[in-house]
Formats: structure tokens, sequence, C-alpha cells
């Protein structure tokens, strides 16, 4: 971690997420969300949600209603693993399961 | 892998110059909208909801563009499509108390089947469709690139398709990509 991230909140809290979802990830159930800009905002609303009320809130969800659930909507919410079972990926897309990345992929690689 | 989940693969995002699907939804005025009855210059459709923070953040702006460009014959439209049974305050009851405290100018249309959205190959809200007088689609994307800090906005992507069209040119950027909440899905 670097000086200016230690003086800022903001970056410290960026660099805590990253290395949250790089841990994670490597931990192999899923795979981030296969777009770059998608992952980096939900990233930028983690760690805003970190530095203002001290715990990743999802982005995805009202921050002042997940403070009343305890974890249940602290990043790995309680609902991804049902979300990505469901739909491919989690409510943020921050997380996404293999199949979803490859399908997206071979969607991508075909155009 | 889940059938829904396969389903949910399937959903190709709309191709530009790709024809508005049709679709024909209640609103929130108690009125059936259909693509019939968009008679505007250009028809700009925002896939939205109630819930989401970010939708929330950009309500606002939302109404604010659609009053600017209404009066230069640009139809906005807002369509709810989350599961309504997962997410109860997506229903058509708390959209019309939504539509009617942030005094929407546009129609808020619930799109209970999904099937709008699933044509669209939307993923989330907001995510804004611009078709122009053929009903083709000419923008897709963003509304900008900065949902919390509307003063520190630096691409006003929707905006700067709109002032393109209007002025019968390209728009100068026609894809981005939308960020937000995911829709919910079935």
């Amino acid at each position: 971690m670097t000086d200016s991230a230690d003086r800022d909140p903001k970056g410290r809290a960026l660099a805590r997420v990253r290395k949250f979802v790089e841990t994670y990830v490597a931990k192999g159930a899923y795979e981030a969300y296969p777009v770059a800009a998608v992952v980096e905002n939900v990233i930028d609303g983690l760690a805003e949600n970190l530095v203002a009320h001290g715990r990743m809130y999802c982005p995805c969800a009202d921050v002042e209603d997940s403070k009343t659930k305890g974890s249940h909507m602290v990043c790995p919410c309680t609902p991804h693993h049902e979300d990505i079972a469901r739909q491919g990926y989690c409510d943020c897309a921050l997380f996404a399961s293999r199949d979803f990345v490859s399908a997206e992929r071979l969607r991508k690689g075909g155009k | 892998m889940s059938p829904r989940e396969r389903t949910s693969f399937r959903a190709m995002a709309l191709e530009l110059l790709a024809p508005c699907p049709p679709f024909n939804l209640p609103g929130t005025d108690g009125n059936s909208h259909s693509l019939a009855d968009v008679k505007g210059k250009l028809f700009v459709l925002l896939v939205s909801c109630n819930h989401c923070p970010y939708v929330i953040a950009y309500e606002p702006r939302m109404v604010a563009l659609a009053n600017e460009y209404g009066a230069r014959a640009v139809d906005f439209m807002a369509v709810n499509a989350n599961d309504a049974t997962r997410y109860p305050d997506d229903g058509l009851q708390p959209m019309k108390a939504r539509a009617r405290e942030r005094g929407f100018p546009f129609p808020y249309v619930r799109d209970d089947s999904q099937a709008l959205v699933r044509a669209l190959g939307a993923r989330f809200t907001p995510e804004a469709y611009v078709f122009d007088a053929d009903r083709k689609l000419r923008y897709h994307g963003r509304i900008d690139d900065n949902h919390r800090e509307p003063a520190q906005i630096t691409s006003h992507d929707l905006k700067n398709a709109l002032d393109a069209l209007l002025d019968g040119n390209e728009p100068p950027v026609t894809e981005t990509i939308a960020f937000g909440c995911s829709i919910k899905w079935k």
C-alpha cells in the first residue's frame, strides 16, 4: 500500500476492496464479472460504502436498509450464491459463474 | 447451469440500427402504452426500477432530461421489469407512488413478463436506449459517467447522443457500458 493510500481513506478503501475481490476470486468458486468497467464501478461503490459506513455494503442495495440486516448485504452478500445460480452473476455484477463468463467470452468472440 | 441461468445467457444486446421491439405495457397512469403510441422524433427508453440506488440517484436527471428534450419532440419512457415477487417494491402500485413522488413527466410502465427488457438485451438499471424516427436503435448504454456526483460528470453520453441526432448527426458515441443494479430476472 502506498503512502498516499494511507493518507487517503478512499484510496485505502479501494486497495482493501481490490484485495478482497482478488482473494475471493482466487478461492475459485466464482470469477469477476467479465466487463472490467462494471467491476471497477462496483469496487468503487464498495469502497465508498466502506469509507462512509464502515462496511462493504453492496452498492446495488439501499445502505440504510442493509444496515438493518447485519451482514446479509455486506460483500460477499448472503444472496450472491443464489443470484449467481439463477442469472449467472450477483446483483451488483461483481462476481459471476464460470459458465456465465465463458458464455460471455464466446458471445463477444462471435461478434 | 440451471435452466434459468441458461435463459439469461441468451439475452443478447440489441444491435445498433435494430428496430425497437414492439410492446404494449401498463403504465402507472392507468393507461397501456405501446410502441405505436410513441410519436416523437426520437424515443428514449430507460430501463429502470424503484429500489436500485443507482436509479434513485439518476431519477432527477431522468426527469430533467425528459423535460428538456420533451420540448424538442423527444419522447421518454421508463420501464420496470424487475421480479416483483422477490422485490415487491418494484410492483405496479409502488411504481405509481414513485412516479407521483418524483413527478415523472414520462410514462413509467411495468414489463411483468420481462419480454421487452429481454428483447432489448438489457442487463442493468438504469440503461438507456435511444431510437430514431424510424425507431431504429442509435444509442445504447449509460446516461452519463457519474451516478454519484452530477457536478463531476465528464461525459454526458445520453444528452450528447440526443443533441447529435436532433441536429441530424451521428451520436459521437453510440454504445457505452451501462452500470447500476442488475435486472432482477424471474
